[in-house]
């Protein structure tokens, strides 16, 4: 599992002022609160006291955090500050009754935690999501939602658009969606596929969102950190991309890792303020876009999640075979891989690169 | 010279390799299709259709 990486612990109005909340992200038992100055304050569940999670405990006047057990209270620099059964006063405290403070930045509408060692904590490798909180795009986010799979078949769901027949048949996807050719960019730490088709005639789904039958798009896939996900995609009558008759969402989409068989899954998806839905002008296209996302994102979640079911078998021989349209997807697994053996910790051997299934194994 | 993602066709495989020049899979020897290219430290892979000239691409929309 990769700690050294920014994740999303959620949008910035997921975090109330006063309001506890535990999550587990990379392994790491978190409690988190948003402290009345406005600072997202993360600190490790297990209280230093007995490992009692503290997500059970309550918040005191002053932003003190109590524990539900023997009542340790923590300030929100993790130190404590209150031993209900200590006798004398605060001096008695021990210095090392003190949880551990998550590094963590909210920037751009996103609160980025960093469950990795904390002097690698870089701020600037935070990626930017400006489109969340300008006021020149009118955003909507999802609830986060969690999904019972690794977070590399999220990965590869998001690149491997050759699943959109027959997986989103009945909405996004056609069988000419599985052919479209693609460019795959390939950076330091990061991936990006782009998809251009010309007078392309839309699937039902987009048809409705756009008004067009037949159109011109162009659609990116970019993992620019391994928790984010930045897509964007253009449509525009054939001829008109880069006009004033183009339309554009961008969809962020975060995955945090829990543990090695969960993650959670947010989207946040932008369109220019005063974009309206062509179907019916009242609403805007973002409204629509998301209106119509959740059927999609249930069958991903529904084939990642069946996915995973797969893995409790031991492969025994199994080997997966890596077509050709699946470059992206087996880029990613390496690059995922690399950053993993950088920081010496391992996926689960199912979801690393493999050796392929070869022609010499079906050869008989 | 900088490892490149390629596919090898007749080993059926993907692979982050030295292809050497003219470019070859040195497994099998076979010609890698498509090839990564490297520009400015950014590595392109094209997959492009593989369609006879003259038909279409079939839009079942």
């Amino acid at each position: 599992m990769i700690r050294r990486a920014w994740y999303a612990a959620g949008f910035s109005g997921e975090l109330e002022t006063g309001k506890l909340q535990g999550q587990v992200i990379a392994g790491r038992p978190i409690v988190l609160w948003r402290a009345r100055s406005g600072e997202v304050v993360a600190l490790d569940a297990r209280c230093a006291h007995k490992r009692f999670p503290l997500w059970d405990g309550k918040l005191l006047d002053g932003d003190v955090l109590e524990c539900a057990y023997h009542g340790f209270a923590y300030g929100t620099d993790g130190r404590c500050v209150a031993i209900p059964a200590l006798h004398e006063q605060s001096d008695r405290i021990p210095a090392t009754a003190r949880q551990y403070k998550y590094p963590l930045v909210e920037r751009d509408g996103v609160v980025w935690l960093w469950p990795g060692e904390p002097e690698l904590a870089d701020e600037s490798r935070i990626p930017p999501t400006p489109e969340i909180a300008s006021d020149e795009w009118e955003t909507i986010n999802t609830e986060p939602m969690p999904v019972a799979a690794n977070a590399r078949l999220l990965v590869e769901n998001l690149f491997d658009l050759t699943h959109f027949y027959p997986l989103h048949a009945d909405n996004i996807g056609s069988l000419a969606d599985a052919r479209v050719p693609v460019e795959i960019e390939r950076g330091e730490g990061r991936l990006k596929t782009i998809r251009r088709r010309s007078s392309f005639t839309l699937p039902p789904m987009t048809r409705a969102r756009f008004g067009l039958d037949v159109a011109d798009q162009v659609q990116e896939h970019a993992m620019v950190a391994p928790g984010l996900f930045h897509v964007v995609v253009s449509v525009a009558p054939p001829g008109r991309l880069g006009t004033d008759e183009e339309q554009t969402f961008v969809l962020y989409q975060t995955i945090t890792p829990v543990d090695d068989g969960h993650l959670v899954w947010r989207r946040s998806t932008s369109c220019r303020v005063g974009t309206r839905w062509a179907a019916d002008p009242s609403r805007s296209l973002v409204e629509a876009i998301v209106a119509g996302a959740p059927k999609v994102i249930e069958q991903d979640r529904w084939a990642i999640e069946r996915q995973q079911e797969m893995f409790a078998f031991a492969d025994e021989g199994y080997r997966e075979v890596h077509v050709k349209t699946d470059g992206a997807v087996v880029m990613a697994r390496k690059l995922l891989d690399e950053l993993e053996e950088a920081e010496g910790s391992a996926a689960p051997p199912q979801v690393r690169m493999q050796p392929a299934r070869r022609t010499a194994d079906v050869a008989s | 010279m900088t490892p490149r993602w390629g596919f090898c066709e007749r080993c059926e495989l993907w692979r982050l390799e030295e292809w050497g020049a003219p470019p070859h899979c040195p497994v099998c020897g076979g010609e890698p299709r498509p090839l990564e290219r490297i520009e400015g430290g950014i590595g392109r892979t094209s997959l492009v259709l593989d369609l006879p000239p003259g038909s279409e691409l079939p839009l079942l929309g």
